[in-house]
């Protein structure tokens, strides 16, 4: 029995061992489209936990650097506040530009009511108007310093008196200008103060409030890549210091979903 | 033996190793019409086997580091093409059927001499009919040359099984056989 079997297989291995079959010309087509898209077709759920584990360790590695950057960027800011002057107005320019687009708004009314009205009259209107435009200028620059001491309002109010001694000498808006240039050079560390205070200038007070702003713009310069940026406007709505593990997860219950 | 002979097969190897896709793909040609003529027997149909062979190749490809140069680089990737056909079998009929066949109660003798006259064909055909199980054990028992013991890890079965299944599959393929030869000899008489 066991050689007749082994003699029955033996028929078929002669016959079929070596049977050669030539595959129709679209198998390898479908092998190298397979080998190119394996890693969508073959492990989905690994990828799924690969890239999940990559989100963290980039979001752990960009919750770790700006708190170093802090550190770093901290003093370095300050020494060149306080050194260069050059650096410190650079930075203010668009705060001068600022100040002024309400000034203009505000001659421009006062054009008009010249050209509707007699001439002579409205010259000195004017200048009324555009010293009231540079008190309240300098009342919304005190405004803006809300923030700032008492000094810093005292010297507002010192300049007040310099604007309005420059206004009857020179055309209206000249001399607002040159005021606001006046103000805006003198109140230099108050301004850069408060119209900065969107940018990183970390008060320790305010090191829990700020730190979520911080991580926004600090990431917006480092990068302006698509998930980075998403990840960290969410975790600074959430806010709060502690709440950043659990932003962690978060962030990954939303990647998952 | 080259398909190119630029290349030996070590080289060919090596290529596919670093992903070069041009050797990847003469490495399929060299063994692609062979590795087909392996899984035709453990499919009903071409398609099948085709699918089998296109699912056994990617395995290759990218396992091929799992191939120690152990044994001839053919016999690896034979092995590779059985283990394909059979995963292709539990994905696509789920419950490889290991229902009993009713076998005569007497074996049929087949005349060796007269069987061989059979072609190839035919006897791809007739191994085509067996129920998959038997099918499966029995083209790695008789023509792959694996033992119970191995054929028992493959399939998941118990190495008892694996030989039962064997001898029902020699019954019913000796039956076949035994039919068609009748038939012949019907024909020519």
């Amino acid at each position: 029995m066991k050689a007749s079997d082994k003699d029955f297989d033996q028929l078929f291995n002669s016959k079929l061992g070596d049977m050669e079959v030539e595959p129709s010309a679209n198998v390898w087509n479908n092998i190298a489209n397979e080998l190119d898209g394996k890693k969508e077709k073959g492990g989905l759920p690994f990828m799924k936990i690969a890239a999940g584990i990559v989100l963290l360790m980039a979001v752990g590695l960009f919750f770790i650097r700006p708190e170093h950057q802090i550190i770093a960027l901290h003093p370095a800011f300050k020494a060149t506040g306080d050194s260069q002057g050059s650096r410190v107005i650079a930075p203010i320019q668009p705060s001068v530009d600022y100040t002024e687009s309400p000034v203009i708004a505000e001659t421009k009314p006062s054009v008009k009511h010249r050209q509707s009205g007699t001439t002579v009259s409205h010259a000195e209107s004017v200048v009324a108007k555009s010293i009231d435009t540079a008190q309240s200028e300098s009342r919304y620059i005190a405004a803006v310093n809300q923030k700032a001491d008492n000094q810093t309002i005292d010297q507002v109010h010192t300049i007040q008196a310099q604007s309005t001694g420059l206004v009857p000498d020179n055309i209206g808006r000249t001399a607002i200008t040159k005021s606001t240039n006046v103000l805006t050079t003198k109140n230099a560390n108050p301004v850069i103060a408060s119209l900065n205070a969107t940018k990183p200038e970390p008060t320790k007070k305010h090191k829990i409030h700020s730190l979520g702003d911080l991580l926004n713009v600090v990431i917006a310069k480092v990068d302006k890549r698509e998930d980075k940026l998403i990840e960290f406007t969410n975790t600074s709505d959430d806010d709060s210091f502690n709440v950043t593990g659990v932003n962690l997860g978060l962030l990954k219950a939303k990647k998952d979903k | 033996m080259f398909l190119e002979h630029k290349y030996t097969i070590e080289e060919l190897i090596e290529g596919c190793r670093k992903g070069q896709r041009k050797m990847q793909e003469l490495l399929y040609k060299l063994l692609a019409s062979k590795m087909l003529g392996v899984c035709m027997r453990y499919a009903t149909d071409r398609m099948e086997a085709e699918d089998m062979l296109q699912n056994g190749f990617v395995k290759v490809f990218k396992k091929l580091d799992d191939f120690r140069g152990e044994g001839s680089f053919e016999g690896w990737v034979r092995r590779i093409m059985v283990h394909s056909s059979i995963e292709y079998y539990r994905k696509n009929h789920k419950m490889m059927q290991v229902v009993d066949i009713e076998t005569a109660g007497e074996e049929q003798s087949v005349d060796p001499v007269a069987a061989s006259n059979l072609g190839v064909q035919d006897l791809l055909a007739i191994i085509a009919q067996l129920p998959p199980g038997y099918k499966m054990v029995f083209n790695m028992y008789a023509i792959e040359g694996y033992s119970h013991k191995e054929i028992g890890e493959i399939m998941g079965i118990s190495e008892g099984a694996s030989k039962s299944q064997l001898s029902r599959a020699r019954g019913i393929l000796k039956e076949q056989i035994y039919k068609m030869e009748g038939k012949k000899y019907e024909s020519v008489g």
